[in-house]
């Protein structure tokens, strides 16, 4: 990554760190440095900063997965593999930290750590593919059969579960803030934030989705190194 | 037509060994007998009992239909197979063996619990049916499909069920979801055609997608 992203990226982070834990709550809010206090979620609210963009990126690797599974059919050069795995393994790291911090959320905010709330299914449901497909690489042996098959494999997952990972939530009730039943607080992202948490928010989804890429970046390279080491 | 061949060598094969359905079918009478001993005489509800079949349905599947192409692979036929014929041929005539033998368990289990449990009471027999047919369906080719997966990896067995279960996921939970509406007694019709779409997009869905991507697996 260029030098110049990394900086960026720091002073991104560093205004989303310190405004998301800086910042106080209060009822009526007044000027730039004070969030609304949501009814219901209070402090908790904070959450909002990280476990969103964790839970965007591991849907955004499990695509660029896909892509490059895609890529490598088409093309059978095993670069596209070497890609496709880097984002696996990224996106299970976030899928994981998504479903964690959800579940302490999840903990304060509706009383049990898992609930089988049509939310926590479809990240459930994202964790086991993820698993899947990563105990399957591990089970081949010949390099252009994992890749093949891996990249089958997450091609028909993504067609055969759409319906729970991203429409079911959507049109079900759910007790998750943003869901189609949620009365209380409504759509949390379009309408009860305000604008400082709508700025610190998109702030933190675009420092997050750099330093993603800084991380696969690196990621993709340390595989490639080890896969050339291996085959010469 | 030349699946229907295939279906006949599969069927041919079968009748041999009778390996497929005897595992299958001594699976779901060892759970059925687990679920009556861990009862007791308590007689549990309706609406658990539907889970539970479906489970099983899915389960008893799991430990048969994998040999759809891991015998090809082992014993090495599969290159006679692909000199034969096409790969579509070969995985619809492949599917059609899986979905019968999963009938076939669907009906076995159905049976046992007729005739095991007395609060398994059948509403709408008829919606049942459809449903079992369909629900075999969407079973059938999921797995037909993901065992030409593993066919080619180590530890075939264990790695089978990993990967049916998160692509079969919707497919179970609508099952289920639909059997407690069908057997309860004043259903909602809104519902039932709802989950049946539901199902019935499942297997067009994976129908398409396993035929595609069944001629990638298979040409080499």
């Amino acid at each position: 990554m260029k030098n110049y992203l990394k900086v960026l990226l720091f002073f991104l982070m560093t205004i989303v760190l310190s405004s998301s834990f800086g910042f106080k709550l209060s009822d009526k809010p007044s000027g730039f440095f004070e969030f609304p206090n949501l009814k219901g979620l209070d402090d908790s609210a904070r959450i909002i900063f990280f476990h969103v963009p964790m839970a965007w990126l591991s849907v955004v690797a499990f695509f660029m997965s896909l892509y490059f599974g895609v890529k490598y059919l088409k093309n059978k050069d095993l670069t596209y593999d070497v890609k496709s795995l880097a984002s696996l393994q990224l996106g299970l790291m976030f899928c994981l930290l998504a479903t964690i911090s959800g579940s302490i959320w999840a903990k304060f905010a509706w009383g049990s750590f898992w609930h089988w709330d049509p939310r926590e299914t479809s990240i459930f449901i994202l964790l086991l593919i993820y698993g899947a497909l990563l105990v399957l690489r591990s089970s081949l042996d010949d390099a252009e059969k994992k890749a093949k098959l891996t990249a089958v494999y997450s091609i028909f997952a993504f067609f055969t579960t759409p319906f729970f990972v991203f429409i079911m939530p959507r049109i079900t009730d759910s007790l998750h803030p943003g869901s189609a039943g949620d009365n209380n607080l409504g759509p949390v992202v379009e309408f009860k934030m305000n604008l400082n948490m709508t700025i610190v928010f998109y702030i933190s989804l675009i420092a997050f989705s750099l330093l993603f890429y800084w991380l696969w970046n690196l990621n993709y390279r340390s595989l490639l190194l080890n896969y050339k080491k291996n085959n010469n | 037509m030349i699946f229907l061949s295939v279906l006949q060598k599969e069927l041919k094969i079968e009748f041999k060994s009778r390996y497929s359905l005897n595992a299958a079918l001594l699976f779901a009478l060892v759970s059925v007998s687990a679920i009556l001993f861990s009862f007791h005489e308590n007689s549990p509800s309706l609406q658990l009992m539907v889970g539970i079949y479906w489970v099983l349905v899915f389960f008893s599947s799991m430990a048969s239909l994998s040999r759809a192409f891991v015998y090809e692979i082992e014993r090495g036929s599969d290159y006679t197979l692909k000199t034969l014929t096409s790969a579509s041929n070969v995985f619809v005539g492949k599917f059609l063996f899986n979905h019968l033998l999963t009938l076939g368990i669907s009906f076995f289990i159905f049976i046992l619990f007729l005739f095991f449990f007395d609060s398994y009471k059948v509403n709408n027999f008829n919606y049942f049916m459809f449903e079992v047919l369909l629900g075999s369906l969407g079973i059938s080719i999921t797995s037909t499909f993901i065992s030409s997966i593993i066919a080619y990896a180590k530890n075939k067995n264990s790695l089978y069920s990993i990967l049916c279960f998160p692509a079969q996921i919707p497919l179970i939970v609508s099952l289920i979801k639909l059997n407690e509406e069908i057997f309860s007694a004043n259903f909602n019709n809104d519902d039932i055609v709802f989950y049946f779409l539901i199902i019935i997009s499942y297997c067009g869905i994976s129908f398409i997608i396993s035929i595609f991507l069944f001629e990638l697996i298979w040409e080499d």
